[in-house]
Protein backbone atom coordinates (compact mmCIF):
# COMPACT_ATOMS: atom_id res chain seq x y z
CA UNK A 1 0.00 0.00 0.00
CA UNK A 2 1.51 3.32 -1.14
CA UNK A 3 2.13 5.96 1.58
CA UNK A 4 -0.31 8.46 0.01
CA UNK A 5 -2.89 5.62 -0.15
CA UNK A 6 -1.98 5.07 3.38
CA UNK A 7 -2.89 8.74 4.56
CA UNK A 8 -5.90 8.55 2.80
CA UNK A 9 -8.01 5.43 4.50
CA UNK A 10 -6.92 6.77 7.71
CA UNK A 11 -8.13 10.46 6.91
CA UNK A 12 -11.17 8.82 6.33
CA UNK A 13 -12.19 6.80 9.16
CA UNK A 14 -10.79 9.06 10.95
CA UNK A 15 -13.56 11.65 9.47
CA UNK A 16 -16.31 9.36 9.74
CA UNK A 17 -15.70 8.76 13.64
CA UNK A 18 -15.08 12.40 14.63
CA UNK A 19 -16.59 13.69 17.50
CA UNK A 20 -18.78 16.81 17.60
CA UNK A 21 -16.95 19.53 19.59
CA UNK A 22 -20.44 19.69 22.17
CA UNK A 23 -19.52 15.92 23.10
CA UNK A 24 -15.97 16.92 23.27
CA UNK A 25 -16.88 19.49 25.67
CA UNK A 26 -18.89 17.34 27.75
CA UNK A 27 -16.70 14.95 28.15
CA UNK A 28 -13.61 16.85 28.92
CA UNK A 29 -16.13 18.76 31.56
CA UNK A 30 -16.70 15.49 33.05
CA UNK A 31 -14.04 14.09 33.60
CA UNK A 32 -12.58 16.86 35.34
CA UNK A 33 -15.05 17.35 37.58
CA UNK A 34 -15.01 13.28 38.30
CA UNK A 35 -11.54 13.69 39.22
CA UNK A 36 -12.63 16.60 41.52
CA UNK A 37 -15.30 14.31 42.92
CA UNK A 38 -13.19 11.10 43.77
CA UNK A 39 -10.87 12.50 46.46
CA UNK A 40 -13.86 13.94 48.13
CA UNK A 41 -15.18 10.67 48.35
CA UNK A 42 -12.56 9.04 49.70
CA UNK A 43 -12.79 11.82 52.62
CA UNK A 44 -16.16 10.53 53.24
CA UNK A 45 -14.97 7.20 53.49
CA UNK A 46 -12.46 8.03 55.72
CA UNK A 47 -14.54 9.75 57.35
CA UNK A 48 -17.06 7.12 58.44
CA UNK A 49 -14.49 4.65 58.78
CA UNK A 50 -13.29 7.32 61.68
CA UNK A 51 -16.80 7.87 62.80
CA UNK A 52 -17.17 3.47 63.24
CA UNK A 53 -13.92 3.74 65.29
CA UNK A 54 -14.81 5.88 67.38
CA UNK A 55 -18.07 4.64 68.00
CA UNK A 56 -16.40 1.36 68.39
CA UNK A 57 -13.99 2.56 70.99
CA UNK A 58 -16.58 4.26 73.04
CA UNK A 59 -19.10 1.58 73.14
CA UNK A 60 -17.25 -1.61 73.14
CA UNK A 61 -13.46 -0.72 74.63
CA UNK A 62 -14.37 1.15 77.07
CA UNK A 63 -15.49 -0.60 79.95
CA UNK A 64 -18.71 0.36 81.62
CA UNK A 65 -17.85 2.88 85.19
CA UNK A 66 -17.50 0.55 87.95
CA UNK A 67 -19.34 1.31 90.83
CA UNK A 68 -18.79 2.93 93.71
CA UNK A 69 -16.45 0.18 95.66
CA UNK A 70 -15.16 1.08 99.82
CA UNK A 71 -11.29 1.64 100.17
CA UNK A 72 -9.36 0.02 102.14
CA UNK A 73 -6.39 1.02 104.18
CA UNK A 74 -4.09 -1.12 106.30
CA UNK A 75 -1.54 0.61 108.71
CA UNK A 76 0.20 -2.06 110.44
CA UNK A 77 -3.04 -3.60 112.74
CA UNK A 78 -5.60 -0.67 111.91
CA UNK A 79 -7.30 -0.59 109.47
CA UNK A 80 -9.02 2.05 108.01
CA UNK A 81 -12.51 1.99 105.36
CA UNK A 82 -13.55 4.80 103.69
CA UNK A 83 -16.51 5.00 101.88
CA UNK A 84 -17.44 6.93 98.72
CA UNK A 85 -19.62 9.04 100.30
CA UNK A 86 -16.55 9.97 103.18
CA UNK A 87 -17.91 7.95 106.48
CA UNK A 88 -15.17 5.88 107.64
CA UNK A 89 -14.19 2.98 109.85
CA UNK A 90 -11.51 1.76 111.67
CA UNK A 91 -10.33 -0.79 112.86
CA UNK A 92 -7.93 -2.11 115.36
CA UNK A 93 -7.48 -5.99 116.20
CA UNK A 94 -4.95 -5.34 118.75
CA UNK A 95 -6.24 -6.80 122.18
CA UNK A 96 -8.29 -8.51 120.56
CA UNK A 97 -7.85 -13.22 120.27
CA UNK A 98 -5.94 -13.86 117.04
CA UNK A 99 -7.16 -17.16 116.81
CA UNK A 100 -8.86 -19.17 114.27
CA UNK A 101 -12.54 -18.38 114.67
CA UNK A 102 -11.52 -14.68 116.49
CA UNK A 103 -13.81 -11.72 116.10
CA UNK A 104 -12.39 -10.18 113.20
CA UNK A 105 -11.58 -6.18 115.01
CA UNK A 106 -13.50 -3.83 116.78
CA UNK A 107 -14.75 -0.19 115.21
CA UNK A 108 -12.64 2.60 117.10
CA UNK A 109 -14.13 5.49 115.53
CA UNK A 110 -16.40 6.35 112.77
CA UNK A 111 -16.38 9.59 111.01
CA UNK A 112 -17.96 11.46 108.77
CA UNK A 113 -14.80 13.38 106.59
CA UNK A 114 -15.64 16.30 103.84
CA UNK B 1 5.09 17.97 25.43
CA UNK B 2 1.98 17.84 27.83
CA UNK B 3 2.37 20.05 30.09
CA UNK B 4 -0.93 20.69 32.45
CA UNK B 5 -3.84 18.14 33.29
CA UNK B 6 -6.06 20.24 31.47
CA UNK B 7 -4.72 20.99 28.17
CA UNK B 8 -3.49 17.03 28.34
CA UNK B 9 -7.46 15.90 28.92
CA UNK B 10 -8.32 18.71 25.84
CA UNK B 11 -6.10 17.49 23.55
CA UNK B 12 -6.83 13.62 24.36
CA UNK B 13 -9.93 13.98 23.94
CA UNK B 14 -11.03 14.15 20.65
CA UNK B 15 -8.76 11.24 19.91
CA UNK B 16 -9.94 9.28 22.50
CA UNK B 17 -13.42 9.59 21.59
CA UNK B 18 -12.95 8.47 17.89
CA UNK B 19 -10.96 5.97 19.32
CA UNK B 20 -13.72 4.59 20.92
CA UNK B 21 -16.93 4.77 18.52
CA UNK B 22 -14.35 2.69 16.08
CA UNK B 23 -14.17 0.14 18.91
CA UNK B 24 -17.34 -0.08 20.03
CA UNK B 25 -19.72 1.25 16.87
CA UNK B 26 -21.69 3.04 19.34
CA UNK B 27 -21.89 6.66 20.43
CA UNK B 28 -23.35 6.61 23.64
CA UNK B 29 -20.92 4.11 25.16
CA UNK B 30 -18.06 5.59 23.19
CA UNK B 31 -18.42 8.65 25.37
CA UNK B 32 -18.82 6.61 28.77
CA UNK B 33 -15.62 4.59 28.33
CA UNK B 34 -13.91 7.48 26.97
CA UNK B 35 -15.10 9.93 29.99
CA UNK B 36 -13.87 6.72 32.19
CA UNK B 37 -10.75 6.75 30.91
CA UNK B 38 -10.33 10.64 30.89
CA UNK B 39 -11.64 10.45 34.83
CA UNK B 40 -9.09 7.83 35.03
CA UNK B 41 -6.42 9.89 34.24
CA UNK B 42 -7.58 13.08 35.96
CA UNK B 43 -7.81 10.83 39.08
CA UNK B 44 -4.07 9.51 38.80
CA UNK B 45 -2.44 12.99 37.66
CA UNK B 46 -4.42 14.40 40.87
CA UNK B 47 -2.82 11.76 43.25
CA UNK B 48 0.54 11.34 41.83
CA UNK B 49 0.87 13.21 39.23
CA UNK B 50 0.97 13.12 35.10
CA UNK B 51 1.66 9.26 34.17
CA UNK B 52 5.43 9.01 31.72
CA UNK B 53 2.88 9.18 28.83
CA UNK B 54 -0.65 10.48 29.45
CA UNK B 55 -1.47 9.28 25.69
CA UNK B 56 -0.31 5.57 26.83
CA UNK B 57 -1.92 5.38 30.26
CA UNK B 58 -5.25 6.48 29.00
CA UNK B 59 -5.73 4.49 25.88
CA UNK B 60 -4.21 1.41 28.19
CA UNK B 61 -7.90 2.21 30.22
CA UNK B 62 -9.74 3.01 27.27
CA UNK B 63 -8.70 -0.21 25.31
CA UNK B 64 -9.33 -2.11 28.90
CA UNK B 65 -12.89 -0.83 29.48
CA UNK B 66 -14.15 -0.77 25.81
CA UNK B 67 -13.81 -4.57 26.00
CA UNK B 68 -15.70 -5.11 29.40
CA UNK B 69 -17.95 -3.01 28.19
CA UNK B 70 -18.47 -4.91 24.72
CA UNK B 71 -18.60 -8.03 26.62
CA UNK B 72 -21.01 -6.88 29.27
CA UNK B 73 -23.62 -5.64 26.51
CA UNK B 74 -22.96 -9.17 24.47
CA UNK B 75 -23.95 -10.85 27.90
CA UNK B 76 -27.38 -8.18 28.56
CA UNK B 77 -28.10 -8.54 25.14
CA UNK B 78 -30.10 -11.41 25.44
CA UNK B 79 -31.96 -10.61 28.45
CA UNK B 80 -32.62 -7.75 27.14
CA UNK B 81 -34.17 -9.05 23.65
CA UNK B 82 -36.26 -10.99 26.69
CA UNK B 83 -37.66 -8.35 28.69
CA UNK B 84 -38.69 -6.27 25.29
CA UNK B 85 -36.39 -3.25 26.45
CA UNK B 86 -34.07 -4.11 22.98
CA UNK B 87 -35.37 -4.83 19.66
CA UNK B 88 -32.54 -6.84 17.07
CA UNK B 89 -34.08 -5.57 14.38
CA UNK B 90 -32.73 -2.36 12.76
CA UNK B 91 -35.27 0.72 13.47
CA UNK B 92 -36.23 2.35 10.28
CA UNK B 93 -33.97 5.28 10.23
CA UNK B 94 -31.10 2.97 10.89
CA UNK B 95 -32.25 1.19 8.11
CA UNK B 96 -31.67 4.00 5.96
CA UNK B 97 -28.21 5.16 7.15
CA UNK B 98 -27.02 1.54 7.30
CA UNK B 99 -25.18 2.02 3.78
CA UNK B 100 -23.47 5.08 4.87
CA UNK B 101 -19.76 5.65 5.14
CA UNK B 102 -19.48 5.13 8.67
CA UNK B 103 -21.34 1.86 9.20
CA UNK B 104 -19.05 0.76 6.40
CA UNK B 105 -16.41 1.42 7.83
CA UNK B 106 -17.39 0.18 11.15
CA UNK B 107 -18.69 -3.32 9.58
CA UNK B 108 -15.48 -3.44 8.14
CA UNK B 109 -13.24 -2.72 11.01
CA UNK B 110 -15.29 -5.26 12.90
CA UNK B 111 -14.25 -8.25 10.73
CA UNK B 112 -10.46 -7.20 11.02
CA UNK B 113 -8.68 -9.57 13.07
CA UNK B 114 -8.74 -8.53 17.31
CA UNK B 115 -4.41 -7.86 16.47
CA UNK B 116 -4.88 -5.66 13.72
CA UNK B 117 -8.04 -4.12 14.10
CA UNK B 118 -6.21 -2.45 17.43
CA UNK B 119 -2.89 -1.25 15.87
CA UNK B 120 -5.05 0.52 13.33
CA UNK B 121 -7.57 1.90 15.35
CA UNK B 122 -4.49 3.63 17.98
CA UNK B 123 -2.22 4.34 14.97
CA UNK B 124 -4.94 5.46 12.07
CA UNK B 125 -8.40 6.76 14.41
CA UNK B 126 -6.21 7.91 17.70
CA UNK B 127 -3.55 9.01 15.98
CA UNK B 128 -0.91 7.61 18.54
CA UNK B 129 2.17 7.42 17.30
CA UNK B 130 4.25 4.10 17.19
CA UNK B 131 5.71 4.06 20.51
CA UNK B 132 3.01 4.89 22.54
CA UNK B 133 1.21 2.54 20.39
CA UNK B 134 3.54 -0.20 21.27
CA UNK B 135 3.22 0.53 24.90
CA UNK B 136 -0.48 0.00 24.82
CA UNK B 137 -0.44 -3.06 23.21
CA UNK B 138 2.85 -4.21 25.10
CA UNK B 139 4.62 -5.20 21.74
CA UNK B 140 7.65 -3.79 19.53
CA UNK B 141 6.70 -0.97 17.32
CA UNK B 142 8.44 -2.62 14.30
CA UNK B 143 5.35 -4.78 15.13
CA UNK B 144 2.94 -2.36 15.43
CA UNK B 145 3.62 -0.81 12.20
CA UNK B 146 3.29 -4.66 10.41
CA UNK B 147 0.26 -4.85 12.27
CA UNK B 148 -1.25 -1.67 11.51
CA UNK B 149 0.01 -1.76 7.56
CA UNK B 150 -1.70 -5.19 7.37
CA UNK B 151 -5.19 -3.74 8.82
CA UNK B 152 -4.94 -1.23 6.31
CA UNK B 153 -4.20 -3.56 3.35
CA UNK B 154 -7.72 -5.44 4.48
CA UNK B 155 -9.49 -2.78 5.29
CA UNK B 156 -8.86 -1.77 1.96
CA UNK B 157 -9.74 -4.49 -0.09
CA UNK B 158 -12.90 -5.31 2.52
CA UNK B 159 -13.83 -1.74 1.41
CA UNK B 160 -13.58 -2.30 -2.07
CA UNK B 161 -15.24 -5.03 -1.98
CA UNK B 162 -18.22 -3.93 -0.70
CA UNK B 163 -18.31 -1.03 -3.31
CA UNK B 164 -18.05 -3.36 -5.71
CA UNK B 165 -21.68 -5.25 -4.31
CA UNK B 166 -23.08 -2.09 -4.01
CA UNK B 167 -22.31 -1.12 -8.01
CA UNK B 168 -23.52 -4.19 -8.66
CA UNK B 169 -27.12 -3.75 -6.86
CA UNK B 170 -27.27 -0.29 -8.26
CA UNK B 171 -26.37 -0.98 -11.89
CA UNK B 172 -29.29 -3.86 -11.25
CA UNK B 173 -32.66 -3.25 -12.60
CA UNK B 174 -35.51 -2.49 -10.21
CA UNK B 175 -38.15 -5.27 -11.86
CA UNK B 176 -36.41 -7.81 -14.25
Amino acid sequence: MEPCERNDLDQRIRESFEPDEEAVQRIVGRALAAGDRRPRRLLAALAAVGICAAVWLILVRTPAESPEVLTLDCFGEVVVVQAPDGTSWVFSGRGQDRGPGAETGLILCEEDTP
Amino acid sequence: MVVDLESAIRELAPKLIRYCAARTGRAALAEEVAQESLSALVARWRRRGPPDSPEAFVFAVAKRRAARALLRRRLWLPLQLLSGRSDSRPDPERRAVERSERDRLLRAIGSLPARVREALLLVAVAELPTREAARVLGISESAVKMRALRARTRLSSLLEAENGTLRKERSRPENP
